[in-house]
């Protein structure tokens, strides 16, 4: 076997985590650029899509169809409310990056521990029976991960038309790129945030629907995505939205070749030590200039 | 009992841990998310020490070793991290706390993920107690575990000793003055870095400290101990207690293990909650508590502490300022300072071109033109806060291009800013202490080796503050923060403040801009003592052509980053084309 075969399951395992994350990434970045926050609450909102999925599904016996709209509106749903309940009272009064990192962090943690204290740390699976699978090119990839890739790459398309063809999306750009120009001409700044975070919940939840069908869900399963998701959008900087979606792609690549080249235990230490090497050669990402629309440090 | 002491010795060792962090976060403004790793690398540098490295009985030594790691791993993180991007360090620090438990699990010599057990005891010398160590006082029997809270304790008071002895010191003032602004700092001399990267350390070792207790103290150490999730918890112990107070920390710590045990009491006594769920219910609620506090009382329960100073009873003649530590002496007469040929590019914008400058002692030379014309990027050259492109600029035989701001500042080349960019989480006073220069106690090893030296250099440095305070009319406020007092009591505050340092040659970018016209001459006089009384060389940028005609011996007038005319201010002001060129089609306004 060549070395290319050898490593070419773990490049497709690299590929499909790479434009799963980039969903996430993509939504981190969005929130970074119109509301100028590092938002940890996506965790949050992950595990709601997450449990959603196998309550409607498992508990309630929903269909999968139904039980994945079911969970794309729960996490929307539930995005928007944290932005409503909580971020809303620290954006009001200017509270610093900190302390808006704190929050969602705060938050995230909540809600890990309490879906710990309720349902256990357990692993609940919502689709028990092996998943189909095809064949390509001398690897084996399921009918999830290949849902993933399909679903990731469809959402990014479809959030780059939301942005630059709607009008809201247009007016969540004109808030990223100058506040408060956009409050001078009229635009509510409040709406803006509230279609940018229940935007950020969809890709989220698009994000974990694919991964829980394919790997079951614990309280801890948000904690990867979210966290890569961050290191994403160091690593691929936040200039265009191509650069945190490449930035992911590398780094699920970077994160499964890893496995290739050295024991498995090493994973996290080379995906988040890449991040610092990164943030010190190269701060302003590998693809493209920091562009904060309102930065808080 | 036994419980009781168990959770007031942790309690302890948090709390030391917590006054690092305070150190770090609080009094250096540094944004950091990894704590536990400082605390984490003195607990398993300490228990590897006791381990295997040192025979029985060297238990200070061990917990100083900890105390010595944790203190190089900031000096390594830090060293990076801190070079011109502090702003990237929260996110260096939360990566390399997601590191680290894995690190720690792959590494050898750590036990990997089963860590390293049966760490000894607390032990002095040849008092190596066993479990069943125990010493009768007659009415009751000492055991081990009070010791060993006993030992805690003297620790935690020696930490608090020892930083509060940092942040009441002139160290403790620069590093205030460089969380408020580093670039300020930078042009009063201080190296920014150097500062933020020492309190880094400093709070690293104190962490690292409380590490090696609590590998001594649970006698285990392992990974899960170190992870995001304690961090948190010491995040949400300084923040309740107040992150800009050392009793705050301390309250802190305490206040949030009482709440957890309570927590922990009411939902295993009082309600009957399985095991399994009351760490994780824990956990939620501290998380949520840390969200409360956040919304409701931002600062914590402690506020910072200032130090209020008492204006001497007698108080020395507002005379100007003795001209002893001049880092130069100007030659007699002659040009202290000159600049030729200043390029500066921005992209494809020339912002400097060619423009040079000549300075002498007791000499006011007015820069004018319109915005845009180069003039602060001209004195951003000369102080190093932008690299020129080409030119050169020499004070006296000193070649100052290329130089960081703090050197050419040390030098003895000193600038006020557009903008004032007052400390304004200091005082008035301490604005003026910090800005003046040779304090020894600015050097953390110094406060505790030659305390007096120490004390007695604080005592002149106070003494010459409110001179300076008496001399600009702001002894009133001295003990006011900078953000509280008026617009034109900051902007008297930047030349008091300019005149403490002491410098050679003076940079003044719009010292009078936005002052009430009927205070203005207050200003025109200080100005004009700069030079004339205290023999500095002075050089302005000025919109107002009245100051402009009061206070100059000599005007240049930049367009498009060239000086375009030079002379009297009766010849340069005096030049119709040129005004008009200036001020558009109208006549020159003196006001």
């Amino acid at each position: 076997m060549s070395i290319f075969q050898s490593a070419l399951p773990f490049l497709a395992n690299g590929l499909s985590l790479g434009l799963s994350i980039a969903l996430v990434a993509l939504a981190m970045a969005l929130i970074w650029r119109v509301v100028g926050m590092i938002d940890f609450g996506l965790g949050a909102v992950y595990l709601v899509s997450a449990y959603a999925l196998l309550g409607l599904h498992t508990e309630l016996g929903f269909s999968l169809p139904l039980a994945i709209l079911g969970a794309l509106a729960c996490g929307i749903a539930a995005a928007i409310l944290i932005y409503g309940l909580v971020y809303r009272h620290f954006i009001s009064r200017n509270a610093p990056l900190f302390v808006m990192v704190l929050v969602g962090l705060s938050l995230f943690l909540a809600g890990e521990n309490l879906l710990g204290a309720a349902l256990s740390s357990q692993k609940f699976y919502v689709i028990d029976a092996q998943l189909p699978g095809v064949d390509v090119l001398g690897t084996r990839l399921n009918v999830a991960q290949l849902g993933k890739m399909a679903v990731s790459l469809a959402a990014l398309a479809g959030i780059a038309y939301f942005c630059l063809r709607t009008a809201p999306g247009t007016m969540i750009l004109a808030v990223a790129d100058n506040k408060r120009l956009a409050l001078g001409v009229g635009i509510y700044v409040d709406h803006a945030y509230v279609w940018t975070f229940g935007l950020a919940g969809l890709m989220v939840s698009a994000a974990a629907i694919p991964d829980v069908a394919e790997s079951g869900v614990d309280p801890y399963v948000a904690l990867n995505p979210v966290l890569l998701a961050l290191a994403a959008i160091i690593i691929g900087g936040l200039g265009s939205f191509r650069a945190p979606v490449l930035g992911a792609v590398l780094l699920g690549l970077a994160f499964h070749l890893a496995v290739w080249l050295f024991p498995a235990s090493w994973q996290e230490v080379i995906a988040y030590g890449l991040v610092v090497v990164v943030l010190i050669a190269r701060p302003q990402g590998l693809f493209g200039a920091l562009h904060a629309a309102r930065e808080r440090a | 009992m036994a419980y009781l002491i168990d959770v007031l010795t942790l309690t302890a060792i948090l709390a030391i841990a917590v006054h690092g962090y305070m150190l770090i976060k609080g009094l250096g403004g540094m944004l950091h998310l990894g704590h536990a790793v400082f605390y984490g690398i003195g607990a398993y540098a300490s228990a590897i020490m006791s381990t295997t490295l040192l025979p029985p009985g060297y238990f200070l030594v061990a917990v100083m070793a900890g105390a010595l790691a944790a203190g190089l791993g900031a000096l390594l993180i830090g060293w990076p991290a801190l070079q011109e991007r502090a702003r990237y360090f929260m996110i260096v620090t939360f990566s390399l706390q997601l590191i680290f438990v894995t690190l720690v699990i792959n590494l050898g010599f750590t036990g990997g993920p089963d860590g390293l057990s049966s760490i000894p005891r607390m032990s002095f010398g040849p008092w190596q107690p066993n479990r069943h160590w125990s010493l009768d006082l007659g009415l009751a029997a000492i055991g081990y575990p009070e010791i060993k809270l006993l030992v805690v304790l003297g620790f935690a008071a020696l930490s608090y000793w020892f930083c509060s002895r940092i942040v009441h010191s002139p160290y403790g003032r620069l590093i205030r003055a460089v969380r408020d602004d580093e670039r300020v700092a930078e042009a009063y001399g201080r190296d920014a870095m150097r500062a933020r990267l020492s309190i880094l350390l400093i709070g690293a070792a104190v962490t690292g400290m409380a590490g090696g207790l609590f590998a001594h103290h649970f006698n285990y150490v392992g990974p899960s101990q170190f992870g995001l999730d304690l961090t948190m918890l010491m995040l949400a112990m300084l923040i309740l207690g107040g992150q800009y107070s050392l009793a705050g920390a301390t309250f802190g710590a305490m206040l949030m293990v009482g709440l957890l045990e309570a927590l922990r009491f009411v939902l295993d006594d009082g309600l009957g909650v399985p095991f399994h769920m009351i760490a994780h219910l824990r956990q939620a609620i501290f998380s949520i508590i840390l969200i409360l506090i956040l919304a409701l009382r931002p600062r914590g329960l402690f506020p910072e502490t200032l130090a209020r100073y008492r204006r001497p009873a007698a108080m020395p003649r507002p005379e100007r300022l003795t001209r002893r530590d001049r880092a130069m002496e100007p030659p007699g007469g002659g040009e202290i300072l000159k600049a030729g040929g200043l390029i500066k590019h921005f992209g494809g914008l020339a912002a400097v071109d060619g423009a040079g400058l000549s300075l002498r002692p007791a000499l006011i030379v007015a820069i004018i033109g319109s915005n845009g014309a180069g003039k602060t990027t001209v004195f951003n050259l000369l102080s190093g806060f932008e690299r020129a492109d080409a030119g050169e600029a020499h004070l006296g035989a000193v070649s100052l291009l290329g130089r960081r701001p703090a050197e050419i500042a040390r030098l003895g080349v000193a600038r006020t800013f557009q903008d004032v960019r007052i400390w304004a989480r200091l005082t008035v006073i301490e604005n003026i202490l910090v800005s003046r220069r040779h304090q020894p106690g600015e050097n953390p090893a110094r406060l505790f080796l030659s305390p007096r030296r120490v004390a007695s250099a604080e005592r002149s440095n106070l003494e010459a503050a409110w001179v300076v305070l008496e001399r600009f009319g702001l002894a009133e406020k001295a003990n006011q923060l900078g953000s509280d007092v008026s617009y034109a009591q900051r902007k008297m505050l930047a030349l008091a403040r300019v005149c403490a340092f002491d410098p050679t040659v003076l940079l003044l970018d719009e010292p009078t801009s936005g002052v009430d016209p009927r205070r203005l001459d207050v200003f025109l006089d200080h100005i004009r003592a700069f030079a004339k009384a205290d023999q500095r060389a002075v050089c302005l940028i000025e919109h107002n052509m009245t100051v402009v005609r009061e206070l100059a011996d000599w005007v240049m007038y930049m367009d498009g980053g060239r000086v375009l005319a030079s002379g009297t201010p009766t010849d340069v002001l005096g030049d119709d084309v040129l005004m008009r060129r200036y001020l558009g089609h109208r006549d020159p306004v003196v006001a």
